[in-house]
């Protein structure tokens, strides 16, 4: 699964179940799950809905991945994507949605 | 079951499906629109993670005349110049609507739109999806969500609407209109993908886009155009990100592993000769090619990661798994599998100028419509607008809508649940198709031949394929999510078989890279500048080849 999802901070809110454009998510137990891991695109749109930060993205080890996660705080004016190397060190990324890119 | 009646039904809640209803309200707020979507419009889609730029818009120098004629030169000298032509004229009133929508374009100090090319205009476009949405609420247009849409209503050779049901909670829809529009965009998953297991849907265009609209409008027999040319993306390697952002964003060259240009050795610069050349460098050993980003400041280097954050997060991710440091090394390139695509390619539904298909009733638009490539997010919003303009023309001698019922009704209910009502059914969605996706990638010219096709190894694809419908009539279903994931089986199988014949007919290479017979290697103007289309037989269940005159369309 190129997300997870943490059960200790999830609210069982539905936000991601809602947006999730493959519809693989859904609700149990009150806490939020995948009907097929491998299938997740990694749009991140469930990550910017979770008001509690309980998901999480990695790059999946078939194609080089090892263990980086981002998670992602979406507010009004910017979004923080926050990156956790392995070695536990953090690393934020502030990106205004007002600023159109450079590139 | 839900009877959900309307004036116009839209299915896909995309850029064109989105502009189309803003639109018909905005002309007739009185019409009671309907959009339809499989997921929910805030981020369904090919635009769900965001976009990284406007592709299509008209700067300074260009008009709608030099549009046609740059996008005919990049697609093999045969495009339907009249349904590009018609976008042309659309593309900056619909950059500025996106503009009034919400959506953050970068600004000279005169006010004008910066430009990142010479149709290409820099955007914040991360949340352009939730940005169409809430115009979409504000105009007040009906939208349904997370409903799987599966055959279209057809009464007296006309279209009035189409069956579906909800993933969530598997309840029965029939959407009951007098004129429906196909927004669905194009498919994907018809070949095998760059990449396996938990990485099997890193691909360039949503997984989720499995071609519905495409598969209902050829199931009840309208015409489709140009299923050979096939769009292949050619984006960085494994996480298959956009290569735009560091290609125009700071001109990084391609670069092979021994540092050459290698484009300079080719015959042009175009789209599709950037991806044959990349792969025909790897096919010659002087792999991998990256874009060179070596040497490239702080400052660059975190725009680029800004930008990939809003539009491909799990770039960022490698970087960082990898230890990998842009301004040192370069960025990988190769290409992804083959889509049917409109948006980019020009594979879909053969419409007239007012986007109507050959079915009386349906209209047709953007990345689902054929014929017209390279018009990207503007140029399908383009098509929404057009679309819906006739259709509410059209409706206007529509008295009443048609309701299906009795045997109709419970036969298009059996069709819809079948799968999760027999409980004798084996297979799993899954494995068909990967059965699918591997006879296409290894007959019909995915990555593994390097997109290369030959007669007797499409005739191959073509006889596995037809083993394939046996096993689709058993596909299993245990829930409603494996339904949904049934049907999109049964439509890549369709488009599959489409693609082949196509594939097969066509007796020249038009678009090197995306439609190589390797039995006829050479272009073939005298005899082939023409369109090849295809219409399914449904009695003898079979795909029938029509072909179409170029020079009917001509705008310049």
């Amino acid at each position: 699964m190129a997300v997870k999802i943490n059960h200790e901070k999830c609210i069982g809110c539905k936000k991601c179940t809602i947006v999730c454009p493959g519809n693989l998510l859904y609700i149990k137990n009150g806490k939020a799950e995948s009907y097929e891991k491998n299938a997740c695109w990694d749009c991140a749109a469930c990550i910017k809905e979770c008001p509690v930060k309980a998901i999480e993205m990695y790059l999946p080890i078939e194609i080089g991945g090892n263990n980086t996660l981002l998670r992602a705080e979406s507010k009004d004016d910017k979004i923080v994507w926050e990156i956790e190397k392995v070695d536990k060190t953090t690393e934020k990324i502030a990106v205004e949605k007002s600023k159109s890119f450079e590139y | 079951m839900e009877l959900i009646k309307s004036d116009i039904l839209i299915i896909g809640g995309g850029a064109a499906g989105c502009q189309a209803a803003i639109r018909a309200k905005e002309l007739e707020p009185e019409r009671n629109i309907v959009i339809v979507d499989k997921a929910d419009i805030k981020r369904s889609g090919c635009l769900a993670a965001g976009v990284n730029a406007i592709n299509a818009y008209l700067t300074e120098e260009e008009s709608p005349k030099s549009y046609v004629e740059y996008v005919k030169k990049d697609s093999g000298g045969l495009i339907r110049e009249d349904l590009t032509y018609s976008i042309g004229f659309r593309l900056n009133k619909i950059t500025n609507d996106l503009e009034s929508y919400g959506l953050k374009i970068m600004k000279d100090n005169n006010g004008k739109y910066v430009s990142r090319g010479k149709r290409s205009i820099k955007i914040y476009g991360e949340n352009i999806k939730p940005i169409l949405a809430k115009k979409v609420y504000e105009s007040k247009a009906e939208v349904y969500n997370k409903i799987i849409v599966t055959d279209l209503i057809k009464n007296n050779g006309k279209i009035y609407g189409c069956y579906g049901f909800s993933v969530e909670d598997g309840r029965f829809y029939v959407f009951s209109a007098k004129s429906v529009i196909i927004a669905t965009g194009g498919a994907s998953g018809i070949y095998k993908s760059n990449n396996m297991g938990a990485a099997k849907h890193k691909m360039w265009y949503s997984p989720f886009n499995t071609g519905a609209g495409i598969y209902m409008g050829l199931k009840e027999g309208a015409e489709m155009t140009t299923f050979e040319m096939r769009f292949i993306a050619l984006r960085t390697k494994d996480t298959i990100s956009p290569t735009g952002t560091i290609a125009q964003g700071i001109r990084a060259k391609q670069v092979n592993s021994l540092g050459e240009d290698y484009m300079k050795k080719y015959e042009d610069k175009s789209t599709a000769m950037r991806l044959w050349a990349t792969m025909n460098e790897n096919l010659e050993g002087r792999g991998p090619c990256y874009l060179d980003t070596k040497g490239i400041d702080d400052i660059t280097k975190k725009n680029i990661e800004e930008a990939y954050l809003s539009m491909s997060p799990s770039i960022i991710l490698k970087w960082r798994d990898e230890k990998k440091d842009i301004s040192k090394e370069g960025v990988e390139i190769y290409g992804t599998e083959p889509y049917i695509n409109g948006g980019h390619g020009q594979a879909g539904f053969w419409v007239d100028d007012n986007r109507k298909t050959t079915l009386e009733g349906l209209y047709a638009a953007g990345d689902a419509v054929g014929g017209s490539p390279k018009k990207y997010v503007t140029g399908c919003m383009a098509e929404g607008e057009i679309a819906v303009e006739a259709a509410l023309e059209y409706i206007k001698n529509v008295k009443e809508n048609y309701i299906p019922n009795g045997e109709e009704l419970n036969d298009a209910k059996d069709k819809v649940y079948k799968y999760i009502l027999d409980k004798n059914n084996k297979v799993s969605p899954n494995s068909l198709e990967e059965d699918i996706q591997k006879i296409m990638d290894e007959y019909a010219g995915g990555i593994s031949t390097f997109y290369k096709v030959n007669n007797s190894k499409l005739l191959e694809a073509k006889k596995k394929l037809s083993l394939c419908d046996e096993k689709l009539k058993i596909l299993k279903a245990e829930n409603y999510f494996e339904l949904m994931k049934c049907h999109e089986v049964k439509e890549r199988l369709l488009i599959a078989k489409a693609v082949v014949e196509h594939l097969l007919y066509r007796q020249e290479t038009r678009w090197k890279c995306y439609q190589e017979n390797m039995d006829y290697p050479l272009k073939d103007d005298k005899n082939w500048l023409k369109f090849v289309n295809s219409v399914y037989n449904k009695e003898k269940n079979i795909i029938e080849i029509v072909e179409r005159n170029y020079d009917e369309y001509r705008v310049i």
